[in-house]
Order: C-alpha cells, then sequence, then structure tokens
C-alpha cells in the first residue's frame, strides 16, 4: 500500500472547514471518503460509501489497491472519464451556510465535521420551510436499486434482490456495471454518487458487461426509492424528525427468556432519561421498552429512534409500553413540539 | 498592561481565525503514508511532480 501510495500526493483533510464542498460532495453522514484526482480537480474515481448493515462493507485494502492501480493508469492515459467533473465547479465552503456561523462556536476548535455539512443543509431547508424526511437520503447506496456489489471488484453485482427495481429491469449476478447514466464507474463510491443525482421517482440507465457483450439496461425506480432499509447510523437522522428523549440497550436473549419475552421482541432497558418529553411520559432508568408506537419487534435504540424521526413529526404523541418490576404500563409519549436549537 | 493585550490580541485572532475559515490545526497522524495536510499545497505539489492525488477526508477529531 504505501508503495502505491508514493505514486500519488496524498492529501489528508481532517476537518471540513474551508473544504471546496462543490468538489468534494459526498455522504456526509460518512466518516470517512477518499477521491482520486488530479492537479485540476478533475475526479478520476471516490472511494468509500457503506450499506447500512455494515460501516466498513465497501471499504477494504483489496478494494482500495484495486482503485489506485486504476486510477494511475487512467491518469498517465491522460484521460478524465468524468464529464460532469470536467469544468471545476466554483468554490463553495461550509462556512458559507449560514447556519455553520451557529454551528462553528459550539465545536472544539471550531473543528467543521462531515455530517456538520449535511446538518447545516437540513436546519437551512427546515427554516425555508422546504425540509423533507427525504432529504436524509440524498446519498442512496446500490442496494436500494435491489443489487448487492462485490466488496473488491466493486462494480460486479453479486446478488440481485427479488421483486426489486434490479431484478424487473433484468439485471443478474455476474453483471459489472461500467456506466451510470453516461459516466464511467469504478468504485461504489462513484455509483453511489451517479445515484445521487438520479430524481426520485425517476430512472437511470446502466451500460452492464454481460459475459463478453456490453448492455444498456433501464431501470424505472419508484417514489421513495432513495430510503434505504436501516439508516439507523446516519448522524443527521435527529435533524428531521423527533427523537424518544431516552437512551438505554437491547436486552440479550437470555435477559429477554427471564422476563417472559420473546427472543425477537422488542426489548431496550433505558439507561438514560435526557428528554422532558420522556420525563413527563413517566419513563425511568431501568424500565424495559416493549412497544413503541405500535412496534414490537426486535430492534436497536438507534433503530428506535430512526423510526421517530422519519415516520413521526414534531408534536405528535406515540404510545410507549413498558416493562417495570414484572409489570406492563401503558404510557403516552408527547413528541417535542419543535426542533431543538442549533447543537 | 501591553502584555495584556497581546495576550487578549492573540486569543481573539486565535478564535476569528478558527470561526472564519482557517479551521482548526492538522493532527499528524503515524504511518508509512506520508500525508500532506493542506490541501492546496497538495494540489502545488501533483502539479510539480506530475502525480495524481489521492485525497481523504477523516473527522479525526
Amino acid at each position: 500500500m504505501a508503495r502505491l501510495a508514493e505514486q500519488f500526493v496524498c492529501v489528508r483533510i481532517q476537518a471540513m472547514n474551508g473544504v471546496n464542498i462543490n468538489v468534494f460532495r459526498f455522504d456526509y453522514d460518512l466518516t470517512w471518503m477518499a477521491f482520486f484526482m488530479n492537479a485540476d480537480e478533475y475526479i478520476y474515481a471516490r472511494y468509500g460509501g457503506r450499506e447500512d448493515h455494515d460501516a466498513e462493507s465497501h471499504l477494504n485494502k483489496e478494494s482500495l489497491l484495486r482503485t489506485m492501480k486504476e486510477v494511475l493508469e487512467l491518469h498517465r492515459q491522460g484521460g478524465v472519464r468524468q464529464p460532469d467533473d470536467k469544468a471545476a465547479p466554483a468554490k463553495r465552503v461550509p462556512e458559507d451556510l449560514p447556519v455553520m456561523r451557529e454551528i462553528i462556536p459550539r465545536r472544539p476548535q471550531g473543528c467543521i465535521h462531515c455530517h456538520d455539512v449535511k446538518g447545516a443543509e437540513l436546519i437551512q431547508a427546515r427554516r425555508e420551510k422546504r425540509l423533507r424526511k427525504e432529504m436524509v437520503f440524498i446519498y442512496p447506496p446500490p442496494s436500494t436499486l435491489g443489487v448487492e456489489l462485490d466488496a473488491v471488484d466493486q462494480r460486479l453485482i453479486r446478488r440481485v434482490l427479488a421483486r426489486s427495481p434490479a431484478e424487473r429491469a433484468g439485471l443478474r449476478a455476474g453483471d459489472a456495471v461500467l456506466v451510470v447514466n453516461g459516466q464511467a464507474v469504478l468504485t461504489f463510491g462513484d455509483i453511489t454518487h451517479q445515484l445521487s443525482l438520479v430524481p426520485d421517482p425517476g430512472q437511470v440507465k446502466l451500460t452492464i458487461q454481460r459475459e463478453k457483450k456490453t448492455i444498456e439496461i433501464v431501470l424505472t425506480l419508484p417514489a421513495g426509492w432513495k430510503r434505504s432499509r436501516d439508516p439507523s447510523w446516519r448522524e443527521t437522522l435527529h435533524l428531521v424528525g423527533p427523537g424518544a428523549g431516552f437512551w438505554g440497550s437491547t436486552l440479550s436473549p437470555q435477559q429477554k427468556r427471564q422476563l417472559g419475552l420473546a427472543e425477537n421482541a422488542l426489548a431496550i432497558s433505558v439507561q438514560a432519561v435526557y428528554g422532558p418529553h420522556a420525563q413527563q411520559a413517566g419513563i425511568r432508568n431501568g424500565d424495559v421498552v416493549i412497544e413503541l408506537d405500535g412496534l414490537r419487534e426486535d430492534m436497536t435504540i438507534r433503530q428506535l429512534h430512526a423510526h421517530l424521526h422519519l415516520n413521526r413529526q414534531w408534536g405528535d404523541t406515540v404510545t410507549v409500553t413498558v416493562l417495570r418490576q414484572h409489570q406492563r404500563i401503558p404510557l403516552r409519549l408527547p413528541l417535542p413540539a419543535s426542533p431543538p436549537p442549533v447543537e | 498592561m501591553l502584555r495584556r493585550c497581546g495576550i487578549v490580541s492573540c486569543v481573539v485572532l486565535s478564535w476569528a481565525m478558527t470561526a472564519f475559515g482557517q479551521g482548526p490545526k492538522p493532527t499528524p497522524v503515524e504511518g508509512k503514508i506520508r500525508w500532506v495536510y493542506d490541501y492546496e499545497e497538495g494540489k502545488r505539489l501533483a502539479r510539480q511532480s506530475g502525480k495524481p492525488m489521492f485525497v481523504v477526508l477523516r473527522c479525526e477529531r
């Protein structure tokens, strides 16, 4: 890796302060992203991104080395392969976002995190009354098409999910995605970037290599296609809807059995009640939440919050059932009437 | 008095640089890869050497 890296100028950006977000445009809920580019900011490849289930689903040494070699070859050929990146866009930095001026003084050393950029954009949208919950899903992972990409050869489709847009369009396991809407792609990050530009609902045209043939396939994507299955890892979710006001951890199967709960039952042990609304509802440390807003299946505390952020509005009231000293206690949880100020 | 004014000026200047674009100082990471922590310097080196750039964005604070 280090020997290959010597063939590049390796730049490490540790905070978003002063970064041109018109060039370094990516899913700002991520904590790691890489760009391969030339000195004129022509982008050869984007490396990074994830599927919901695993932060490192498509980050590994093999795929990074593979991408570095392919980029070196592109650079040697002098080819710029992504027409949308031919003209370097005008400089725009996070500090230009009006809300960012309120965020920066709250950060140690004034450090702007990646998720602060998305957060500032969402808060600004809210203030301008154009915020939609779907804005959380700007960068849809390829699984939203119904394909599972190989972790190393990231253009290769490993699996096509049943009843998905990909299956309906005729994609198959073993197909390799070469081009997305006219843009050549090398990586999972490239594909995700191109998908971010597709409207919702919309269509996406893929050029596929199948055995020795090159074919074009158009996928029709229904309304809401960008919403992925489990976005609970996203740092900015709390900006689009209310949260539960408490934190806790999922009980183990053994702990559930001891309480007479099924293994797949919701069972979250409350460890901190920080929201005045949750305190007002009567939720206490040590309670075990076994139902919330009609949900009774097993989930993590992050997934529970994600459900509320994405499906409930500020000021809604939801039901909660807790187990307290072996008694089932139904409660009503009034969610905050308005979002918190900038955090 | 002058010394106190100097300290206050430094604090204000430091705050102003942080608040308006200069950003926090980089924290060098250990390892075999030689990183450049200034993007504009990276572009200059890339132009000078003819090498492509490998730019990593990683919140490390």
